[in-house]
């Protein structure tokens, strides 16, 4: 069994930032000579992590992207961008999560977006207590914040007098005219984006070089500091041993599932909120309960309040929505008063044609947002000639938006079939549902009052919930009132040296895009171990 | 950039390239056989124009491509490509299109042994959608093949199956293929370029359309996705009050 000093599971915001951070700081020799190793399950796309990862050769953009129908690629590129774990169609009502995969893990599927979560956000209470421990304020995230946001290249977009990659698009003013229509208003968001590099397309012909991916900034100087990574390492469980930790899993590269044990002395997880729920579920036996001592593992999981839904607007307006980036304005005018932001958005044609949002939905009760309140319209059929021209206006036309809101930590992820995390939403609470009624109405306002028409949405219709922002599940809490999982730091109540560091610890809904605020924790944490303030420094960790 | 299914004919090994220039040259005639049309073609064929996809010929179809033209039609116009020219039959022969389908939310998830029957079949799976449609289509007229039925009736065949349990899922399959091929650009881009998206920049390097400015090799103009211009205020909504400097909520 080999060991390492440091093991990361997981290269996505938690981990890459643990990877750089930590990576760096052992470098210098503070702690010795230290081995610091980062476990991917999914490939390298890039080809500058692991020469042992699948994927082909390099094209022109640099990447392993291509348009072919072998199965293989279109299996990796499948799980790419839906993460076998953390996507569930189980369980009855459910959620779908799209997850990242891969050595960049969600920043591999996200649209860059780089929000700081508002004051509000962390000063959520259930039950009379501060969901948040209360190290955690705006305030105090703000300057860990900052580093991210230098990280990341994060930079807002404008409507006028900027370069042009830093302009909004046509469908951003669309989408403004729409919002300016209703009473609302809309501007441009903060991304995580670069020069005058494109985004394109998503699973067909993306350019990944297009935005600020964790490849090229937290992974690339983890990299450059000396650590280790492994892709195709997919962690089944892990358990005490004499050491640390010992890490168990199945390593997929070359096509083989051959069996890995590697031990560590400090562990952090940050397989995503999903896969990091899973790990420690499927471990909990082994540290006799010890993972989860409130019984709050795979509790309280957020779906960050996603709610999208499509549609097209009127003639004449073009939104163009597949050129350009693919989000770059929000409407914040609602935030005040109901806690939802609103963001017009890039989806494929084709997961709009086949996906949850079928077109041909309509409501029975325009002002309802709950299940089983839609029907076929007019037996409009989702094939055949008509359906396929009332495609044919997506090109110009087709305009996405959805909210992120509060939500009430509905979720649950147990372990199903084959010990895989599964993850289901249990009954909406009655705040929620009034949180996206509204929304949807005043999503549906937008399009009327661009003199289009709004198409509804996977959970009007099965009471599917879709995210792309799951939370929690392992979610963190203070020592001085440990109702969670992990401690402020993201280290385990009963277990030294053992972290959760990445969306799984998020105790509550942000309303936000998570990614800045995933790994602006992370960075607080690897500050606060890094120093050894607020908590056993890294060096004396290792030392011990 | 290269036209995709002017490049393709070498991947696809059920069109000879003999073949693809036959019927490219009685591209209009063949169109409307397509769409089931053939009372409205022209008295005279036009000549072939090089914006259309070369079409499939007559001899190829059978009831799965009857199926897949009722399901994403082809239209007789120059964005009219459908289900045919897309190449649905490619994406059935992917053995492991299905799963990947349930798992991308294209397709509802499916009984277990039905997809075990799908991934058995390969690429006998056409041939048995032959047989399953010619046996609906002879429960409604003895002896009849589903693509000499009328229109009117296949539709009917195809709409009941969709709602019938024991056959949805087959034809759930066909459709996820029908549309997998026209709007992701599996085998070329006609399908996407039909919902009005521009071609792909290079087909030969599967780079897809650049939203950035670039200018039109035919036309010389430059194609933007922005504007630069600001939208109009919002009276009585100050995002001042919402938003701060750093453009975050407070």
């Amino acid at each position: 069994m080999s060991l390492v000093d440091v093991a990361i599971v997981g290269s996505g915001f938690g981990g890459a930032v643990m990877a750089a951070r930590l990576g760096a700081h052992l470098a210098t020799g503070a702690a010795g000579a230290r081995r610091v190793l980062v476990l991917e399950r999914g490939d390298d796309h890039t080809g500058r992590f692991d020469a042992r990862s699948d994927g082909g050769p390099l094209n022109a953009q640099g990447n392993r992207f291509r348009h072919t129908l072998d199965p293989a690629y279109l299996t990796r590129v499948a799980e790419l961008f839906t993460d076998r774990e953390a996507a569930s169609h189980g369980g009855a009502p459910s959620m779908n999560v799209i997850a990242g995969r891969g050595v960049g893990g969600g920043s591999n599927v996200y649209c860059g977006v780089s929000l700081r979560a508002p004051t509000t956000s962390f000063e959520q209470v259930r039950d009379a207590r501060r969901l948040w421990p209360a190290i955690y304020t705006r305030a105090a995230l703000d300057p860990y914040y900052a580093i991210v946001e230098r990280e990341l290249s994060v930079h807002r977009m404008q409507w006028t007098g900027a370069p042009h990659w830093q302009l909004a698009g046509k469908r951003d003013l669309v989408f403004a005219e729409g919002c300016r229509r209703i009473g609302a208003t809309a501007a441009p968001l903060k991304l995580a984006c670069d020069a005058d590099r494109n985004e394109g397309w998503w699973s067909s012909g993306q350019r990944f070089a297009g935005r600020s991916d964790l490849t090229t900034n937290y992974l690339a100087k983890a990299l450059a500091a000396g650590v280790e990574f492994r892709t195709g390492h997919d962690v089944a469980t892990i358990a005490r041993s004499g050491r640390g930790y010992v890490i168990e899993g199945v390593d997929g590269r070359g096509g083989a599932r051959a069996p890995f044990a590697i031990e560590c002395k400090l562990l952090f997880i940050a397989a995503g909120a999903v896969a990091s729920t899973g790990i420690l579920l499927r471990s909990n036996d082994a540290f006799g309960g010890s993972l989860d001592p409130a019984r709050l593992l795979g509790k309280e999981v957020s779906a960050n309040g996603d709610y999208g839904v499509t549609g097209s607007v009127g003639p004449g307006l073009a939104v163009e929505g597949f050129k350009g980036k693919p989000m770059s304005s929000f409407c914040p005018s609602f935030w005040r008063e109901h806690r939802f932001l609103l963001i017009p958005f890039y989806t494929e044609p084709l997961w709009l044609a086949l996906g949850q949002p079928a077109a041909a939905l309509r409501a029975k009760d325009p002002a309802a947002t709950g299940r089983a309140v839609t029907e076929e319209a007019g037996g409009e059929r989702a094939w055949g000639l008509v359906y396929k021209q009332r495609l044919r206006t997506f090109g110009e036309r087709m305009l996405t938006m959805g909210c992120l809101a509060i939500d009430d930590g509905e979720g649950e992820i147990v372990l199903g079939r084959n010990d895989r995390a599964d993850v289901r939403w249990r009954e909406t609470s009655r705040e929620t549902e009034a949180r996206w009624s509204t929304a949807v109405t005043k999503m549906r306002a937008i399009y009327e009052a661009l003199g289009g028409e709004m198409y509804l949405d996977g959970y009007r219709r099965h009471g599917t919930v879709s995210t792309a922002h799951p939370l929690g599940g392992c979610r963190m809490a203070s020592r001085a009132d440990p109702r969670g999982v992990v401690d402020e730091n993201g280290e385990s109540f009963a277990n030294e040296n053992l972290f959760v560091v990445d969306g799984a610890a998020i105790p509550s809904a942000l309303g936000t895009n998570p990614s800045l605020t995933i790994a602006a924790v992370a960075e607080s944490i690897a500050d606060r171990l890094v120093r050894g303030v607020g908590t056993k420094g890294i060096a004396a960790r290792l030392a011990s | 950039m290269t036209r995709p299914w002017r490049v393709t004919t070498s991947e696809r090994p059920t069109l000879s390239r003999r073949a693809a220039l036959s019927a490219l040259a009685a591209a209009p005639l063949a169109l409307a056989a397509c769409t089931d049309r053939a009372g409205d073609a022209p008295d005279a064929p036009a000549p072939p124009d090089p914006d259309l996809p070369p079409p499939i010929p007559r001899a190829d179809r059978d009831a799965f491509d009857a199926l897949c033209n009722l399901l994403l039609p082809t239209e007789p116009d120059a964005e009219g490509a459908g289900a045919i020219e897309a190449r649905a039959d490619e994406i059935l022969r992917v053995d492991t299109f299905v799963p990947l389908a349930v798992a991308q939310g294209l397709l509802p998830s499916l009984p277990d042994a039905f997809v075990r029957t799908v991934e058995r079949a390969g690429p006998d799976l056409r041939a048995a959608l032959n047989v399953t449609l010619d046996a609906l289509a002879s429960s409604e007229r003895p002896l009849a093949r589903f693509v000499d039925l009328p229109a009117a009736l296949k539709e009917a065949i195809v709409a009941r199956a969709f709602d019938d349990a024991a056959q949805a899922p087959a034809f759930l399959v066909v459709r996820a293929a029908c549309f997998t091929a026209w709007l992701g650009a599996t085998t070329n881009d006609l399908g996407l370029r039909a919902v009005g998206f521009p071609p792909f920049e290079d087909w030969d390097d599967r780079l897809a359309c650049s939203g950035y400015p670039r200018t039109d090799p035919k036309t010389g103009e430059v194609d933007d996705y922005t504007y630069d211009r600001a939208p109009p205020p919002t009276p009585d909504d100050d995002l001042t009050l919402v938003l701060d400097a750093n453009g975050d909520l407070p």
